[in-house]
Formats: structure tokens, C-alpha cells, sequence
């Protein structure tokens, strides 16, 4: 395989802001009409690890329709952007850092991004059946 | 490396350009100062710094979400003060030709603000970007080099826009300026929808068309649309949605200001009158 789904998030929540749960809530629900209330733990997690300017894995196969949690591990000691204009996604990750991107749902299709800041060799795509 | 850098710049610089050429044009009808350039840009390049270097706690913050939120609440803020702005150009009829000084503070005020805003967002990219390179022997160089470049050709691009806007029909600035506002207003807060699905704290939806054939978002034509009226090839229904209340806004706000000054002038209030009052001094 690939790729690798697993069940449950494994970040731990931040402590650096404690009350950033009751500060979401609060954002949630003042804009409830608009945001998505559904909860986002049982979304799939895949993890991708940026290395020598590479992502680790390059291609990635998703079932389509359906959203998913991308943790993006920055194992390089410089700044990557995480892009792509398929998927109109853009991200910053500092150096030696994680992030985490959502994605989907998606039709089927191929989805490339890259890496911004070292497009020649930061080249991958997602592909969703 | 070098190309690479030029557009990565370019793309970062364009639109703070745009903003500041548009605000530079309003400056100067109002003969304003230019102190407020100045202080927006060195504040948002301080700021921008020290988010750079934190860049890793402040994207950790709200269980990942921080870069995203942080991002979102300051282009609706610009959104806001664009708003306020424009009530501001709209509110007070004839235009002082000589600004009087709380007309022209309050200008200043909300001019710099809105620099310093965009200066923190894209400069804080741009400084991550370098960061990168400053130990790497073989390309920094060209990478400086190259952000040079892109920077030149960014701020060039603004500057056009102030002479193209200021050497326009004097009945057709007025609008041009307002449109330009207007369609910045709505790009920050459509962006800022983009920012808030990409944490999932809006749902994803799938897009409403993809016009990528025809026009992609990667292409210059594009690339320069994006800056100026926020182009985008695959928009979701919440972007398209706080791109039409960004645009809606500044049009109230507009219509709103001139209703005022009208209904003040009607009253026997000179805008001049209403100004000149506070800055005696």
C-alpha cells in the first residue's frame, strides 16, 4: 500500500492555547449557518513527510467523495509551501514542523501539488478513485 | 532558481502593490501625506518578522488551524477597513482638495493599517522563503537575486496602476478607484473563506466551475487577475459567497457615505465645515 488510513487523529491537542476549543466553539457556533458542524475525528488521516525537498509519499491514492486529513510533516530544516491550484490549497510549514491540510471531498481525478519553495524536486499528486 | 524565486516574489508582492497603488492614487487626490506608507509598511514588515519566526507555534494554535485563522482574521480586516475607508472617501462631499488634518488622520490611520495588514500576510511568507536559503552556499545568491527582481517587477506593476489610475478622465477615478476597492474588499474575504475550508472549519463543497481550460490560475494573465480581482479558476459556493458580501459591502458603504453627504449638505454643513472644525489647533 501506498498509503497509510489511520482512525483517529494523532496530534495532540495544542496546549499553547488552551482555550482554543471553547474559542472554536464560540466561532462555530456564531457562524453555524455557514460552518461545518460534523466532526472531524473520525476523518481518515494520511501522513506525508517532506525530506531533502521530496515528498514522502509522492503519490497518494484517495477514495473519492470523501474528506480527509492531511498531516504534513516537515522533517527538512527550511520552510516549505505546501500548494496546489487543483485543490486550492496553500500552506506555509516552518521548518522541522508539522501541518495539517483537509482535503475533499473530491471527484475522481488526478489533484498535483507541490512544494512553492522547491518546485523541482517537491512534486507530488493525489489520485482519487 | 532564479526564475523560481522571481515568481515566487512577484506573486507575493502583487497584490500588496496593487492595494498600495490604489491607496497611493486616493492619497494623493486628498494631497495627503505619505507618512502612513511608511509606517504601515515598516510595522507589518516588524510583525511580519516576528510571525516568521514563529511561524511553527502560530500554526499550531487552534489544534492547527492557527496560520489559517490568523490569516482569515486579518484579510476580513482589511475587508473592514477598505469598508470604512470608503465611507470615509464617500461621506465627506466636495473632497477636501486640501485635506484638512482630522480628515486627512483618519485617512492616514486607516491607510496604514490596511499596508500593514497586507505587509504581515505576504511578508511573513517572503521571509520564510529567504530564511531558507541564507546557509545555502550554492543558491542563495540567485535566490536574492531573483527575489530582487520579482519584488522590482511587483512594485513596478503597483506604480502603474497609480499613474494609469491618476492619468484617467478626472469623472472616471472616482469610480475606478471605488471598483478597485471594492473588488480587494471582496478577494480578502473570499480568501479568507479559502483559509477557513482549508481547516475544515468550513465544509468543503465542490467547486462551482473550473474554468482552469481557459484562464489558469497559474498562468501571468491569471496570476495578475488573482491580485486584482481575486480570480480563481475553481471558486466553492462560501468563497463566491464572501466575495459578493466583500464587493456588497464597499458598494453600501459607498452609497451609504454619498446619502450622508448629501442629506449634510442639504442641511447647510459644508464637508469642509465639518472638518476644518476639528483640526483647529
Amino acid at each position: 500500500m501506498k498509503y497509510s488510513i489511520i482512525k483517529k487523529s494523532s496530534i495532540k491537542p495544542s496546549n499553547i492555547f488552551p482555550s482554543s476549543a471553547a474559542v472554536r466553539s464560540l466561532v462555530v457556533f456564531l457562524l453555524s449557518g455557514l460552518l461545518n458542524h460534523a466532526a472531524t475525528a473520525a476523518t481518515p488521516v494520511i501522513e506525508i513527510t517532506i525530506k531533502d525537498h521530496l515528498f514522502y509519499p509522492a503519490e497518494l491514492i484517495l477514495p473519492a467523495n470523501t474528506k480527509i486529513k492531511l498531516l504534513i510533516h516537515n522533517s527538512d530544516p527550511t520552510p516549505e509551501e505546501f500548494e496546489s491550484y487543483e485543490l486550492n490549497r496553500e500552506k506555509v510549514i516552518a521548518g522541522n514542523s508539522r501541518a495539517v491540510i483537509f482535503v475533499g471531498p473530491l471527484k475522481p481525478g488526478t489533484y498535483p501539488f507541490f512544494g512553492e519553495f522547491y518546485p523541482k524536486t517537491a512534486q507530488g499528486k493525489i489520485l482519487v478513485f | 532558481m532564479l526564475l523560481n524565486s522571481v515568481i515566487l516574489i512577484l506573486q507575493e508582492t502583487l497584490e500588496a502593490a496593487l492595494l498600495i497603488g490604489v491607496l497611493l492614487a486616493i492619497s494623493a487626490h486628498l494631497h495627503s501625506s505619505l507618512r502612513w506608507l511608511w509606517y504601515g509598511l515598516s510595522l507589518g514588515t516588524i510583525i511580519a518578522f516576528f510571525c516568521a519566526i514563529n511561524m511553527s507555534t502560530l500554526s499550531a494554535w487552534f489544534d492547527y488551524a492557527g496560520q489559517e485563522v490568523l490569516n482569515a482574521i486579518m484579510q476580513s480586516m482589511i475587508c473592514v477597513f477598505i469598508t470604512v475607508l470608503v465611507w470615509l472617501i464617500s461621506s465627506v462631499r466636495p473632497l477636501p482638495t486640501a485635506a484638512s488634518h482630522a480628515y486627512g488622520n483618519r485617512f492616514a490611520q486607516l491607510c496604514c493599517l490596511i499596508i500593514m495588514l497586507a505587509v504581515i500576510r505576504e511578508g511573513q511568507e517572503i521571509m520564510l522563503y529567504l530564511s531558507g536559503f541564507l546557509g545555502n552556499v550554492e543558491h542563495v545568491q540567485k535566490v536574492f537575486i531573483g527575489s530582487g527582481i520579482g519584488f522590482g517587477i511587483g512594485a513596478s506593476v503597483g506604480i502603474l496602476l497609480f499613474y494609469g489610475l491618476l492619468a484617467l478622465p478626472t469623472a472616471w477615478q472616482k469610480p475606478a478607484m471605488l471598483t478597485l476597492l471594492a473588488l480587494f474588499a471582496g478577494n480578502m474575504l473570499a480568501q479568507s473563506a479559502v483559509q477557513l475550508t482549508q481547516v475544515d472549519w468550513i465544509a468543503q463543497t465542490a467547486p462551482l466551475w473550473d474554468s482552469s481550460a481557459w484562464l489558469a490560475e497559474d498562468s501571468m494573465l491569471g496570476e495578475l487577475l488573482y491580485a486584482l480581482i481575486g480570480y480563481e479558476s475553481r471558486p466553492t459556493a462560501a468563497q463566491m459567497l464572501s466575495y459578493v458580501s466583500g464587493i456588497s459591502l464597499v458598494w453600501l458603504a459607498a452609497l451609504g457615505g454619498t446619502y450622508y453627504a448629501k442629506q449634510q449638505n442639504l442641511n447647510g454643513h459644508s464637508a469642509d465645515s465639518i472638518t476644518s472644525g476639528a483640526c483647529v489647533k
